[in-house]
């Protein structure tokens, strides 16, 4: 539990420090959405209808653009070897590392995507789903992105591959997020997409953590 | 290869000869081409040509980490403390990035000091250092080793004693 904690503070303190490169994915997730927002025009069903696969893919993307230095910086300055040096620190130190991503990235995101939604005139109680569903989406994007950004961390600027990697595995997160808010928005059943978006959740949650040691060793050893 | 308590390793070789590498496969940080290698070691400390240090952390943050992930609990007045025996007193609240690459790398070395690894892996630690700095670390690794620990330092600047084990790789 110390090293989680210990690895958690201190990577939001080295975000914190890092200043702009940490407000840039939620510049991105904000600026596009009012982009997005004023070119679907003034009809609001058509607004409402593209509005949340707008919130949703911008958010992915954001999300997404954050990813690649979730371990790059700490494979340049060699802390990550010191992380896999020792087994038993590895685990507790991954986990707060995605944590603490998850913090910075996901959890304002999904703070803001109300704001942002407002934009789409999406009526309250959607905008909750949708709040809602980024913050249940957001922690699987993070998890699925961390193993696509440890296997390009020994590359380089492996940003390109590292899209290419985990875009299609972001697809199914993204579609079960857009059809529950779909559904709820039309008063229709939206349980069993919900339950896929949990259950992705619940996977990554249990796998990802547990397969980034060994990925990071092998990926690192170039 | 069998480094026992008290004693030093010395791996020597010109450069692109592998003292890295072996260094990092002994570590268990890099695959061998063909064979195993397996590390029996209780706790290893290494410092490499990367100082392992965030350079957006100051060294007394960095440190804290570093012991918190070797479950080592020691206070900030005993880092600042150690800083200062490695010449480092003004660079308390400095964060890495502002500092000389031969400070970073006395950082690195304080940070191994007070994590009480019984095996230390050194990889290049003259590199940066001043004459003075050279003697600090002769100094470390003699504490070190009379304390029951064991090191095993790739250099091409000789650093043990004529009666430690040499390793001298080649280029192929």
């Amino acid at each position: 539990m110390r090293r989680f904690a210990a690895t958690l503070k201190r990577d939001v303190l080295i975000a914190i420090r890092s200043g702009v490169e940490m407000l840039n994915p939620l510049a991105f997730f904000a600026l596009t959405g009012v982009v997005f927002a004023i070119v679907f025009g003034s009809d609001l069903d058509t607004r409402q209808i593209s509005g949340i696969p707008a919130v949703w893919t911008t958010a992915l993307f954001a999300n997404m653009l954050a990813m690649e230095g979730i371990f790059r910086r700490d494979y340049d300055d060699g802390t990550l070897a010191h992380l896999l040096l020792d087994k038993t620190a590895t685990l507790p130190a991954i986990c707060a590392k995605l944590g603490a991503h998850w913090l910075l990235t996901g959890l304002p995101i999904g703070v803001l995507a109300p704001i942002v939604g407002v934009g789409f005139g999406l009526p309250p109680v959607t905008l909750a789903m949708l709040m809602a569903t980024i913050l249940i989406g957001t922690p699987a994007l993070t998890l699925i992105g961390a193993m696509g950004a440890a296997l390009v961390v020994g590359l380089g600027r492996g940003g390109v591959l590292l899209t290419l990697l985990v875009l299609p595995l972001y697809v199914p997160v993204l579609l079960l997020g857009i059809g529950v808010c779909h559904q709820f928005h039309a008063g229709a059943v939206y349980t069993p997409q919900l339950v896929g978006l949990f259950a992705i959740l619940t996977g990554t949650l249990t796998a990802v953590p547990l397969a980034l040691g060994p990925i990071l060793r092998v990926s690192q050893d170039r | 290869m069998h480094v026992q308590e008290g004693e030093l390793i010395e791996l020597n070789g010109p450069n692109g000869s592998g003292k890295t590498t072996l260094l990092r496969i002994l570590l268990g940080l890099q695959k061998p081409d063909r064979g195993k290698a397996i590390c029996y070691a209780e706790s290893i400390g290494f410092v490499g040509h990367r100082p392992g240090l965030s350079g957006l952390l100051t060294l007394v943050e960095n440190i804290r980490w570093n012991l918190s992930l070797s479950q080592c609990v020691v206070s900030d007045k005993e880092i600042r403390h150690r800083l200062a025996e490695f010449g480092l007193n003004q660079c308390f609240t400095v964060s890495v990035n502002e500092l000389s690459a031969g400070q970073v790398k006395r950082g690195a070395l304080c940070a191994l000091t007070l994590a009480r690894h019984s095996l230390w892996a050194l990889d290049e630690p003259m590199a940066s250092l001043d004459s003075q700095g050279e003697e600090l670390l002769a100094s470390m690794l003699d504490v070190h080793r009379n304390n029951g620990g064991a090191a095993i330092v790739a250099t091409h600047i000789p650093i043990a004693s004529p009666t430690d084990e040499h390793i001298v790789l080649g280029v192929a």
